[in-house]
């Protein structure tokens, strides 16, 4: 199913009703190249909420729910954007080589060594253009990707669903 | 308070300055190099200019990879990288009774289907060519965002993993494992797996009477 339909938002030259202010928010920030952060979160939001499979990736809706609540998404392209103090060394390579590099996204969060999971503190997203100028499937795709990193507290990618998993299971681009 | 105890606390403070100075100013070379393991000819050395360093004083740490093999090779460029990197230095730092220090976790993530890049671009962004008997390496500065244990006085070792999957790491952040032809024709063997660095022991220091910096942001 094509994820706009599953989501109930219009096609691309559908009367988005007028009324929609989050719809409109997103199709200017598509527009100019950037991405609306409320708008993107409320889309996986909605889709955690339709997809209990997709939201089990992420160890349940609760769960799904309370990532997305700590994510916050920085969009690196946006004017003015400056890279926040207080990154470390690691931190700065890796959101510049989402500026630079044209990587898609950098995620970085702390976790409890005793525990081994995510402190559930708030975590940063960085995407920059190669995120901004893809569509919202496979924008999806990368954040449910970036917050299993999160969720699962881990690096290695094998440790993770696939790019083509997550497309499979949610509903994504694969 | 007389003039004597005044004359003896300058003398004392002298004193300690002098003592301070000449222990910061012994490098932490990483102690024995041959002590590194070198896996297949790469030996990972980790050098810090001083042994110890001020409560909220950044620490230097020199990376270095090299390459002790009579031949050039392809080795990963992005040694300040991301946890997840087909090629990177991992550090752990551990107080003097094991515990390891809690680090941020850095991702860096591709999109799904191939980049559009050319070959050359790619390679370029993520590889080296390391010639033989040569080294090439990185600084990188921790304070106590990287390692929380950098936040409190305390003798530290910090240890290097660099590790490395090759250019066809079927990773899907790898943009380059699906180019096994253009692979195939470069004059060099990529380098891959594992190597330990050295155990390198730093100090941090509280000098009485000197606060720490609140927040150590000066870059």
């Amino acid at each position: 199913m094509f994820i706009m339909d599953a989501l109930g938002y219009p096609r691309a030259g559908d009367d988005p009703a007028g009324n929609n202010s989050d719809y409109l928010a997103a199709e200017e920030g598509a527009y100019n190249k950037r991405v609306e952060a409320a708008w993107l979160k409320k889309q996986l939001g909605d889709l955690f909420e339709k997809n209990r499979e997709c939201a089990d990736l992420l160890g349940g809706k609760d769960r799904a729910s309370l990532l997305l609540s700590k994510m916050r998404l920085q969009d690196v392209t946006e004017p003015g954007w400056k890279m926040p103090a207080g990154l470390t060394d690691r931190q700065r390579a890796a959101v510049n080589r989402v500026r630079i590099n044209w990587k898609w996204a950098a995620v970085t969060f702390t976790f409890d060594l005793k525990s081994g999971q995510w402190d559930k503190t708030p975590f940063n997203v960085y995407v920059g253009q190669a995120f901004l100028e893809a569509p919202l499937p496979a924008q999806l795709t990368v954040a449910i990707h970036e917050l299993l990193h999160v969720a699962l507290n881990t690096g290695k990618e094998s440790d993770i669903p696939s790019n083509e998993e997550i497309g499979r299971i949610c509903g994504t681009a694969q | 308070m007389g003039p004597h105890s005044n004359e003896i606390t300058i003398k004392s403070c002298r004193l300690t300055l002098v003592i301070f100075s000449c222990l910061f100013a012994l490098p932490a070379t990483g102690q024995d190099p041959e002590r590194t393991q070198s896996g297949e000819g790469l030996i990972l050395r980790l050098v810090s200019p001083k042994r110890a360093y001020v409560l909220g004083e950044p620490v230097l740490l020199r990376l270095e990879i090299q390459n002790r093999t009579e031949e050039n090779l392809f080795v990963g460029r992005n040694l300040i990288g991301a946890d997840n990197e087909t090629c990177t230095v991992h550090l752990t730092l551990r107080d003097h009774n094991g515990r390891e220090s809690p680090h941020p976790m850095v991702i860096v993530d591709d999109g799904p289907g191939p980049r559009t890049e050319g070959f050359v671009t790619l390679l370029l962004r993520d590889w080296i060519v390391l010639p033989a008997g040569t080294y090439f390496g990185a600084t990188e500065v921790l304070d106590k965002r990287s390692f929380s244990f950098l936040g409190k006085p305390g003798e530290y070792q910090i240890v290097g993993k660099y590790q490395c999957a090759g250019m066809l790491d079927p990773s899907q952040n790898n943009p380059l494992r699906d180019r096994t032809q253009d692979i195939a024709q470069l004059p060099f063997r990529t380098w891959e797996g594992e190597i330990r660095s050295n155990v390198l022991w730093i100090k941090i220091v509280a000098l009485p009477g000197i606060s720490p910096k609140r927040k150590s942001d000066s870059r």
